[in-house]
Protein backbone atom coordinates (compact mmCIF):
# COMPACT_ATOMS: atom_id res chain seq x y z
CA UNK A 1 0.00 0.00 0.00
CA UNK A 2 2.74 2.47 0.95
CA UNK A 3 4.52 1.64 -2.29
CA UNK A 4 1.39 2.53 -4.25
CA UNK A 5 1.10 5.80 -2.28
CA UNK A 6 4.76 6.52 -3.04
CA UNK A 7 4.29 5.72 -6.72
CA UNK A 8 1.19 7.87 -7.13
CA UNK A 9 2.75 10.75 -5.23
CA UNK A 10 5.85 10.63 -7.40
CA UNK A 11 3.97 10.66 -10.70
CA UNK A 12 3.29 14.00 -12.39
CA UNK A 13 -0.37 15.02 -12.40
CA UNK A 14 -2.27 14.67 -15.64
CA UNK A 15 -4.61 17.17 -17.29
CA UNK A 16 -6.63 16.46 -20.42
CA UNK A 17 -5.15 18.22 -23.42
CA UNK A 18 -1.64 18.66 -22.01
CA UNK A 19 1.49 17.09 -23.49
CA UNK A 20 2.18 13.81 -21.70
CA UNK A 21 4.58 14.68 -18.86
CA UNK A 22 6.01 11.17 -18.79
CA UNK A 23 6.52 8.44 -21.34
CA UNK A 24 4.72 5.13 -20.98
CA UNK A 25 8.07 3.35 -20.75
CA UNK A 26 9.23 5.59 -17.89
CA UNK A 27 5.89 5.07 -16.19
CA UNK A 28 6.27 1.30 -16.47
CA UNK A 29 9.82 1.43 -15.10
CA UNK A 30 8.67 3.42 -12.09
CA UNK A 31 5.62 1.23 -11.56
CA UNK A 32 7.67 -1.96 -11.78
CA UNK A 33 9.76 -0.80 -8.84
CA UNK A 34 6.76 -0.13 -6.63
CA UNK A 35 4.09 -2.68 -7.61
CA UNK A 36 3.89 -6.37 -6.85
CA UNK A 37 4.66 -8.61 -9.80
CA UNK A 38 0.98 -9.58 -10.10
CA UNK A 39 -0.21 -5.98 -10.16
CA UNK A 40 2.57 -4.96 -12.50
CA UNK A 41 1.64 -7.77 -14.90
CA UNK A 42 -1.97 -6.53 -14.80
CA UNK A 43 -0.74 -3.00 -15.43
CA UNK A 44 1.35 -4.11 -18.40
CA UNK A 45 -1.57 -5.97 -19.93
CA UNK A 46 -3.94 -3.08 -19.38
CA UNK A 47 -4.55 -1.24 -22.65
CA UNK A 48 -7.13 1.42 -23.42
CA UNK A 49 -7.40 0.04 -26.96
CA UNK A 50 -8.44 -3.28 -25.59
CA UNK A 51 -10.30 -2.91 -22.32
CA UNK A 52 -11.83 -6.32 -21.83
CA UNK A 53 -14.70 -7.74 -19.82
CA UNK A 54 -12.21 -9.64 -17.69
CA UNK A 55 -11.35 -6.39 -15.91
CA UNK A 56 -12.40 -6.51 -12.29
CA UNK A 57 -13.33 -3.98 -9.64
CA UNK A 58 -13.79 -0.37 -10.61
CA UNK A 59 -12.17 -0.92 -13.99
CA UNK A 60 -14.93 -3.36 -14.83
CA UNK A 61 -17.30 -0.40 -14.88
CA UNK A 62 -15.03 1.39 -17.32
CA UNK A 63 -14.80 -1.75 -19.46
CA UNK A 64 -18.60 -1.86 -19.55
CA UNK A 65 -19.00 1.75 -20.67
CA UNK A 66 -16.25 1.15 -23.21
CA UNK A 67 -18.32 -1.72 -24.59
CA UNK A 68 -21.32 0.63 -24.79
CA UNK A 69 -19.12 3.12 -26.60
CA UNK A 70 -18.17 0.41 -29.10
CA UNK A 71 -21.85 -0.37 -29.59
CA UNK A 72 -22.54 3.32 -30.25
CA UNK A 73 -19.69 3.50 -32.75
CA UNK A 74 -21.13 0.46 -34.51
CA UNK A 75 -24.58 2.08 -34.52
CA UNK A 76 -23.12 5.30 -35.99
CA UNK A 77 -21.49 3.26 -38.75
CA UNK A 78 -24.66 1.30 -39.50
CA UNK A 79 -26.78 4.45 -39.48
CA UNK A 80 -24.44 6.10 -41.95
CA UNK A 81 -24.50 3.04 -44.20
CA UNK A 82 -28.31 2.98 -44.12
CA UNK A 83 -28.63 6.78 -44.32
CA UNK A 84 -30.59 7.19 -41.10
CA UNK A 85 -30.08 8.99 -37.80
CA UNK A 86 -28.09 6.93 -35.29
CA UNK A 87 -29.74 5.95 -32.02
CA UNK A 88 -26.78 6.26 -29.68
CA UNK A 89 -26.86 5.33 -26.02
CA UNK A 90 -23.93 7.13 -24.43
CA UNK A 91 -22.25 9.24 -27.11
CA UNK A 92 -23.64 12.80 -26.93
CA UNK A 93 -25.60 13.75 -30.08
CA UNK A 94 -23.46 16.89 -30.52
CA UNK A 95 -20.45 14.66 -31.09
CA UNK A 96 -22.11 13.25 -34.21
CA UNK A 97 -22.06 16.64 -35.90
CA UNK A 98 -18.40 17.27 -35.23
CA UNK A 99 -15.56 16.74 -37.68
CA UNK A 100 -13.57 13.48 -37.28
CA UNK A 101 -10.83 15.13 -35.18
CA UNK A 102 -13.14 16.93 -32.78
CA UNK A 103 -15.33 13.83 -32.58
CA UNK A 104 -12.36 11.69 -31.60
CA UNK A 105 -11.23 14.29 -29.07
CA UNK A 106 -14.75 14.44 -27.60
CA UNK A 107 -14.82 10.66 -27.27
CA UNK A 108 -11.40 10.74 -25.58
CA UNK A 109 -12.56 13.53 -23.28
CA UNK A 110 -15.58 11.42 -22.45
CA UNK A 111 -13.29 8.45 -21.66
CA UNK A 112 -11.13 10.77 -19.54
CA UNK A 113 -14.15 11.92 -17.55
CA UNK A 114 -15.30 8.34 -17.02
CA UNK A 115 -11.85 7.51 -15.67
CA UNK A 116 -11.85 10.63 -13.47
CA UNK A 117 -15.18 9.60 -11.98
CA UNK A 118 -13.76 6.21 -11.03
CA UNK A 119 -10.51 7.78 -9.90
CA UNK A 120 -12.17 10.13 -7.40
CA UNK A 121 -12.92 7.24 -5.05
CA UNK A 122 -9.67 5.41 -5.63
CA UNK A 123 -6.93 7.70 -4.38
CA UNK A 124 -3.78 5.77 -3.48
CA UNK A 125 -5.11 2.38 -4.59
CA UNK A 126 -3.72 0.20 -7.33
CA UNK A 127 -6.81 1.09 -9.38
CA UNK A 128 -5.57 4.68 -9.35
CA UNK A 129 -2.31 3.47 -10.93
CA UNK A 130 -4.27 1.62 -13.60
CA UNK A 131 -6.37 4.69 -14.27
CA UNK A 132 -3.21 6.77 -14.44
CA UNK A 133 -1.92 4.50 -17.19
CA UNK A 134 -5.17 4.73 -19.14
CA UNK A 135 -5.17 8.51 -18.84
CA UNK A 136 -1.51 8.63 -19.86
CA UNK A 137 -2.41 6.55 -22.94
CA UNK A 138 -5.13 9.07 -23.77
CA UNK A 139 -2.63 11.94 -23.50
CA UNK A 140 -0.08 10.15 -25.66
CA UNK A 141 -2.71 9.42 -28.26
CA UNK A 142 -3.97 12.99 -28.15
CA UNK A 143 -0.42 14.23 -28.49
CA UNK A 144 0.11 12.14 -31.63
CA UNK A 145 -2.46 14.23 -33.52
CA UNK A 146 -0.45 16.51 -35.77
CA UNK A 147 -1.68 18.30 -38.88
CA UNK A 148 1.79 18.25 -40.40
CA UNK A 149 2.14 14.49 -39.94
CA UNK A 150 -1.45 14.03 -41.07
CA UNK A 151 -0.70 15.69 -44.42
CA UNK A 152 2.47 13.61 -44.77
CA UNK A 153 0.55 10.38 -44.18
CA UNK A 154 -2.24 11.40 -46.58
CA UNK A 155 0.34 12.28 -49.23
CA UNK A 156 2.22 8.99 -48.73
CA UNK A 157 -1.01 7.05 -49.29
CA UNK A 158 -2.55 8.95 -52.20
CA UNK A 159 0.70 9.91 -53.91
CA UNK A 160 3.38 7.37 -53.02
CA UNK A 161 6.91 8.05 -54.28
CA UNK A 162 7.44 6.71 -57.83
CA UNK A 163 10.18 4.29 -56.75
CA UNK A 164 7.76 2.65 -54.33
CA UNK A 165 5.20 2.35 -57.11
CA UNK A 166 7.68 0.67 -59.42
CA UNK A 167 8.61 -1.82 -56.72
CA UNK B 1 15.31 20.20 -101.33
CA UNK B 2 15.56 17.40 -103.89
CA UNK B 3 15.17 18.38 -107.55
CA UNK B 4 11.76 17.41 -108.82
CA UNK B 5 12.05 14.70 -111.46
CA UNK B 6 9.23 14.98 -113.91
CA UNK B 7 8.18 12.74 -116.75
CA UNK B 8 6.93 15.10 -119.41
CA UNK B 9 4.05 13.02 -120.61
CA UNK B 10 0.32 13.51 -120.79
CA UNK B 11 -0.13 10.46 -118.55
CA UNK B 12 2.13 12.03 -115.92
CA UNK B 13 0.24 15.30 -116.18
CA UNK B 14 -3.02 13.44 -115.60
CA UNK B 15 -1.45 11.64 -112.62
CA UNK B 16 -0.21 14.92 -111.14
CA UNK B 17 -3.64 16.47 -111.62
CA UNK B 18 -5.17 13.57 -109.74
CA UNK B 19 -2.62 13.99 -106.92
CA UNK B 20 -3.45 17.72 -106.75
CA UNK B 21 -7.18 17.05 -106.69
CA UNK B 22 -6.90 14.45 -103.93
CA UNK B 23 -4.47 16.62 -101.93
CA UNK B 24 -6.72 19.66 -102.14
CA UNK B 25 -9.60 17.52 -100.97
CA UNK B 26 -7.64 15.95 -98.09
CA UNK B 27 -5.95 19.10 -96.78
CA UNK B 28 -9.14 20.59 -95.24
CA UNK B 29 -9.90 17.20 -93.68
CA UNK B 30 -6.53 17.12 -91.98
CA UNK B 31 -6.96 20.75 -90.95
CA UNK B 32 -10.33 19.88 -89.41
CA UNK B 33 -8.73 16.90 -87.69
CA UNK B 34 -5.98 19.15 -86.32
CA UNK B 35 -8.59 21.58 -85.00
CA UNK B 36 -10.64 18.77 -83.47
CA UNK B 37 -7.57 17.27 -81.78
CA UNK B 38 -6.56 20.67 -80.40
CA UNK B 39 -10.07 21.30 -79.05
CA UNK B 40 -10.16 17.82 -77.49
CA UNK B 41 -6.73 18.25 -75.90
CA UNK B 42 -7.80 21.62 -74.46
CA UNK B 43 -11.03 20.12 -73.13
CA UNK B 44 -9.11 17.29 -71.45
CA UNK B 45 -6.61 19.79 -70.01
CA UNK B 46 -9.54 21.76 -68.60
CA UNK B 47 -10.95 18.55 -67.09
CA UNK B 48 -7.60 17.88 -65.47
CA UNK B 49 -7.67 21.38 -63.97
CA UNK B 50 -11.20 20.78 -62.68
CA UNK B 51 -10.13 17.51 -61.07
CA UNK B 52 -7.10 19.22 -59.52
CA UNK B 53 -9.47 21.83 -58.08
CA UNK B 54 -11.62 19.01 -56.65
CA UNK B 55 -8.51 17.50 -55.05
CA UNK B 56 -7.66 20.87 -53.51
CA UNK B 57 -11.26 21.29 -52.35
CA UNK B 58 -11.13 17.88 -50.65
CA UNK B 59 -7.91 18.90 -48.94
CA UNK B 60 -9.46 22.17 -47.82
CA UNK B 61 -12.44 20.31 -46.37
CA UNK B 62 -10.12 17.85 -44.59
CA UNK B 63 -7.85 20.58 -43.21
CA UNK B 64 -9.74 21.01 -39.89
CA UNK B 65 -9.42 17.33 -39.04
CA UNK B 66 -6.32 16.14 -40.92
CA UNK B 67 -4.33 15.94 -37.64
CA UNK B 68 -6.30 12.87 -36.55
CA UNK B 69 -4.78 10.87 -39.43
CA UNK B 70 -1.51 10.76 -37.51
CA UNK B 71 -3.26 8.92 -34.64
CA UNK B 72 -0.62 6.69 -33.04
CA UNK B 73 -3.22 3.96 -32.60
CA UNK B 74 -3.90 3.52 -36.28
CA UNK B 75 -1.74 2.89 -39.33
CA UNK B 76 -4.16 4.30 -41.87
CA UNK B 77 -1.91 3.34 -44.79
CA UNK B 78 -2.68 -0.30 -44.06
CA UNK B 79 -6.41 0.32 -44.59
CA UNK B 80 -6.42 1.25 -48.25
CA UNK B 81 -4.49 0.60 -51.42
CA UNK B 82 -5.25 0.62 -55.12
CA UNK B 83 -5.72 -2.84 -56.54
CA UNK B 84 -6.40 -1.81 -60.13
CA UNK B 85 -7.42 1.22 -62.16
CA UNK B 86 -10.20 0.12 -64.50
CA UNK B 87 -10.43 1.83 -67.87
CA UNK B 88 -12.36 1.22 -71.08
CA UNK B 89 -11.13 1.84 -74.60
CA UNK B 90 -12.93 4.65 -76.45
CA UNK B 91 -12.32 6.68 -79.58
CA UNK B 92 -11.63 10.33 -78.89
CA UNK B 93 -11.17 12.52 -81.97
CA UNK B 94 -10.45 9.37 -83.95
CA UNK B 95 -7.79 8.13 -81.54
CA UNK B 96 -8.20 5.00 -79.43
CA UNK B 97 -7.59 5.97 -75.80
CA UNK B 98 -8.34 4.53 -72.37
CA UNK B 99 -11.16 6.27 -70.55
CA UNK B 100 -11.19 6.18 -66.77
CA UNK B 101 -13.97 4.03 -65.37
CA UNK B 102 -13.25 3.38 -61.70
CA UNK B 103 -10.61 2.35 -59.20
CA UNK B 104 -10.74 -1.06 -57.61
CA UNK B 105 -9.57 -0.57 -54.03
CA UNK B 106 -8.27 -3.01 -51.48
CA UNK B 107 -9.88 -1.78 -48.25
CA UNK B 108 -9.07 -3.51 -44.98
CA UNK B 109 -12.14 -4.46 -42.94
CA UNK B 110 -13.16 -1.93 -40.32
CA UNK B 111 -13.66 -3.64 -36.97
CA UNK B 112 -15.55 -2.53 -33.87
CA UNK B 113 -12.25 -1.37 -32.38
CA UNK B 114 -11.46 0.88 -35.34
CA UNK B 115 -11.83 4.55 -34.40
CA UNK B 116 -14.63 6.41 -36.19
CA UNK B 117 -12.30 8.85 -37.92
CA UNK B 118 -10.86 5.97 -40.00
CA UNK B 119 -14.11 5.84 -42.01
CA UNK B 120 -13.75 9.51 -42.99
CA UNK B 121 -10.04 9.13 -43.74
CA UNK B 122 -10.64 6.07 -45.95
CA UNK B 123 -13.38 8.00 -47.82
CA UNK B 124 -11.04 10.96 -48.30
CA UNK B 125 -8.23 8.71 -49.51
CA UNK B 126 -10.55 6.86 -51.90
CA UNK B 127 -11.73 10.17 -53.34
CA UNK B 128 -8.22 11.49 -53.76
CA UNK B 129 -6.86 8.25 -55.21
CA UNK B 130 -9.77 8.08 -57.65
CA UNK B 131 -9.28 11.68 -58.76
CA UNK B 132 -5.54 11.17 -59.18
CA UNK B 133 -6.13 7.99 -61.20
CA UNK B 134 -8.53 9.94 -63.40
CA UNK B 135 -5.87 12.62 -63.94
CA UNK B 136 -3.32 9.94 -64.91
CA UNK B 137 -5.77 8.50 -67.47
CA UNK B 138 -6.47 11.94 -68.91
CA UNK B 139 -2.76 12.75 -69.09
CA UNK B 140 -2.19 9.49 -70.97
CA UNK B 141 -5.02 10.50 -73.33
CA UNK B 142 -3.37 13.88 -73.95
CA UNK B 143 -0.08 12.13 -74.68
CA UNK B 144 -1.71 9.91 -77.32
CA UNK B 145 -3.69 12.79 -78.82
CA UNK B 146 -0.58 14.96 -78.98
CA UNK B 147 1.25 12.17 -80.84
CA UNK B 148 -1.64 12.06 -83.30
CA UNK B 149 -1.65 15.85 -83.55
CA UNK B 150 2.05 15.81 -84.46
CA UNK B 151 1.35 13.27 -87.20
CA UNK B 152 -1.59 15.28 -88.55
CA UNK B 153 0.48 18.47 -88.52
CA UNK B 154 3.27 16.67 -90.38
CA UNK B 155 0.74 15.58 -93.00
CA UNK B 156 -0.66 19.09 -93.34
CA UNK B 157 2.87 20.39 -93.76
CA UNK B 158 3.54 17.68 -96.34
CA UNK B 159 0.44 18.64 -98.32
CA UNK B 160 0.97 22.38 -98.01
CA UNK B 161 4.71 22.46 -98.65
CA UNK B 162 5.38 19.43 -100.84
CA UNK B 163 2.57 17.55 -102.51
CA UNK B 164 0.36 20.46 -103.60
CA UNK B 165 3.17 22.82 -104.77
CA UNK B 166 5.03 19.90 -106.38
CA UNK B 167 1.92 18.75 -108.24
CA UNK B 168 1.19 22.32 -109.37
CA UNK B 169 4.78 22.81 -110.53
CA UNK B 170 4.77 19.44 -112.30
CA UNK B 171 1.47 20.22 -114.06
CA UNK B 172 2.75 23.68 -115.12
CA UNK B 173 6.10 22.33 -116.34
CA UNK B 174 4.55 19.37 -118.17
CA UNK B 175 2.03 21.75 -119.74
CA UNK B 176 4.77 24.09 -120.91
CA UNK B 177 6.87 21.21 -122.22
CA UNK B 178 3.94 19.68 -124.04
CA UNK B 179 3.08 23.10 -125.52
CA UNK B 180 6.69 23.59 -126.56
CA UNK B 181 6.74 20.12 -128.10
CA UNK B 182 3.55 20.86 -129.97
CA UNK B 183 4.88 24.18 -131.27
CA UNK B 184 8.12 22.50 -132.29
CA UNK B 185 6.19 19.78 -134.04
CA UNK B 186 4.07 22.35 -135.92
CA UNK B 187 7.15 24.37 -136.80
CA UNK B 188 8.97 21.26 -137.98
CA UNK B 189 5.95 20.21 -139.99
CA UNK B 190 5.81 23.65 -141.56
CA UNK B 191 9.52 23.54 -142.40
CA UNK B 192 9.11 20.08 -143.94
CA UNK B 193 6.10 21.25 -145.88
CA UNK B 194 7.93 24.35 -147.13
CA UNK B 195 10.95 22.26 -148.13
CA UNK B 196 8.74 19.81 -149.96
CA UNK B 197 6.98 22.68 -151.72
CA UNK B 198 10.34 24.14 -152.80
CA UNK B 199 11.50 20.74 -154.09
CA UNK B 200 8.31 20.46 -156.15
CA UNK B 201 8.95 23.89 -157.67
CA UNK B 202 12.50 22.92 -158.61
Amino acid sequence: MSNVVYLISSLPSLTFGQSPPISLDSFHIEAKEQLSSTNFKRLQELDLKNIIDAETGKLRKFAEVSEQLKADVLEIRNAKKNERNPAVAIVPKTVLEQNPLDREKSIMKWQWEQLTNIDSGEIFSVTAVFIYKLKLQILHRLNSFSAEKGWEILESVVNPPKKMEEL
Amino acid sequence: MAVLKIKYTKTERARQKKILKVSLRMLPLFEAMEKSLMVTINTIAENIERIKEAIEQNKKEAEPWIAVISDSWVDISSYISVNKVITKPVDVAGVRVHQFDKVDFDVAPITDETPLWVDSAVELMQDQLQLLAEIKCLEAQIELLEEELLEVRARIKLFENRRIPNAKTAIRKIGQKLQDDERLMIATAKVVKTKKAEEVKI
